[in-house]
């Protein structure tokens, strides 16, 4: 009689972490232009949108974490998954939020794969440390970091911050304001879909960087780089000022004459596209420079 | 003296991301034409009385400054100085005449000052990798500006990458 409730017993210990895992299912109101934060240390946050007054939180939560956190009001939502203190052993949590199209949203993540689709809020922020980002959507204004994860975004908005360390920069969409990318050997591509970006800064150590798309009259872009590439693809109607150097990379651009110093390192040259109405500046120590222009 | 013992107070890190918010401000015209003027006016117009005490002033300002000196000799001559120096970032003949190399290298001590405090609090696992990976573009950034002591987006480069590593490392030891 002992041994089927010892082994009983034991299967129940067995199973247990397979439904360890607590579904999540919660709904608060929030206005439509409400602000939501949410957070997470390990695991998955996905949002999407919908047109409710109301955020909507599916999921689960790991086994281990010792609760989720919603504070607020319907201006303002705080979502947060609380770890114990010695958290190593918590297993992740994926959330799952429906929130209204033009909420602003703020998700912080560790180790946290974060997919965020559909917003149109003023503000988008971001910020991860190991996961990947995915964004989709038109919020007015989005920064986004991550350390190593990789950025994959395509946003139709007016200015974009985006920063990583080793991960890489996608960035497509429709901006016309004031785009940074910044990575240290992660690579950055950009395109604005022929968008006419007012300012553009592009700042890599190792990391290669592109960037497709038009310049807005009176608009700048630096790019620069220490031994990574970068390239410009403009339009053919640019009209820019253009300064370019080089310690030992090479610089090229079409139907310009790149000084190099008759002793040393170094190359550069000046050149004025069009009526010269906006500037650009490329620099790079070992890194090739190229403008193109299409 | 309220003001330097509250400086002394903050934590490195603070004291290092303070640096980071300096900018250099260039004036759009040259303002010595303005200043020399007004100096001259201000020496003919200074009273005589006032003379005598810059007078004792001026031993006083030297010997402190022979203190100083001496302290500072006194400093680089201590026991295991040579070792510190050592394993400061070293520099060839050309990078330490360059102010831009000079001033990349105190950073760099300054930083991994403030780093060697954090870490103490990091745990084992994490991020690690990434931390190696801003070490080596900073190893990287540093030659470079060895062989280009001119360039002023390597130092600006350098000093973003030591915010991150300082950023990344005390995110990771608050996690």
């Amino acid at each position: 009689m002992k041994t089927p409730l010892l082994l009983t017993a034991l299967l129940a210990c067995v199973a247990a972490p397979a439904f360890a895992a607590t579904p999540i299912n919660e709904t608060r109101p929030l206005d439509a232009r409400g602000h939501v934060e949410v957070s997470n240390v390990k695991g998955r946050i996905e949002v999407r949108t919908w047109d409710k007054a109301e955020v909507a939180i599916t999921g689960s939560l790991g086994n281990g974490v010792e609760r989720l956190q919603i504070e607020g009001d319907r201006n303002a939502l705080e979502i947060k998954v609380r770890y114990p203190r010695n958290s190593r052993n918590a297993e992740a949590t994926t959330l799952v939020l429906n929130v209204p199209r033009q909420a602003n949203l703020d998700v912080s993540g560790v180790a946290v794969e974060i997919d965020v689709s559909g917003v149109a809020g003023d503000e988008l922020d971001i910020e991860s440390v190991s996961g990947n980002v995915i964004a989709v959507g038109a919020p007015r204004s989005a920064e986004i970091s991550s350390v190593s994860g990789d950025l994959r975004l395509n946003l139709n908005s007016r200015d974009v911050d985006a920063e990583t360390v080793s991960g890489s920069i996608s960035l497509r969409g429709r901006i016309g304001g004031q785009i940074s990318a910044e990575t240290v050997s992660g690579d950055i591509s950009i395109d604005t879909r022929g968008e006419a970006a007012r300012r553009l800064s592009t700042s890599s150590v190792s990391g290669n960087a592109s960037f497709t798309g038009a310049l807005a009259d009176s608009g700048r872009i630096s790019a620069e780089s220490v031994s990574g590439d970068i390239r410009l693809t403009l339009p053919k109607s640019l009209s820019a000022r253009v300064h370019a150097e080089s310690f030992s990379g090479s610089l090229s651009a079409p139907g310009v004459s790149v000084s190099r110093p008759k002793y040393g390192p170094g190359s550069s040259f000046e050149h004025t596209f069009g009526s010269g109405s906006g500037e650009i500046h490329l620099e790079t120590f070992s890194g090739d420079a190229e403008l193109r222009l299409e | 003296m309220t003001r330097s013992r509250s400086t002394d107070d903050l934590s490195p890190a603070l004291r290092l991301q303070l640096r980071g918010l300096r900018q250099d401000a260039l004036p759009q015209r040259d303002l010595w034409p303005d200043i020399a003027p007004r100096l001259s006016l201000q020496a003919r117009e200074a009273p005589a009385s006032e003379a005598p005490p810059r007078r004792r002033v001026l031993p006083a300002l030297a010997a402190a400054a022979v203190l100083v000196l001496a302290a500072g000799v006194g400093w680089l001559q201590r026991p295991g100085a040579d070792a510190t120096s050592a394993s400061a970032p070293a520099g060839n003949a050309v990078a330490h005449a360059a102010p831009l190399v000079v001033e990349a290298d105190a950073m760099t001590r300054e930083y991994q000052g403030a780093l060697r405090e954090v870490a103490a609090m990091l745990p084992d696992a994490g991020e690690h990798a990434t931390l190696s990976q801003l070490d080596a573009s900073a190893d990287l950034v540093r030659d470079a500006l060895a062989q280009d002591p001119d360039a002023r987006f390597l130092l600006q480069r350098l000093q973003r990458i030591y915010a991150q590593r300082l950023s990344l490392t005390q995110r990771l030891a608050r996690a």
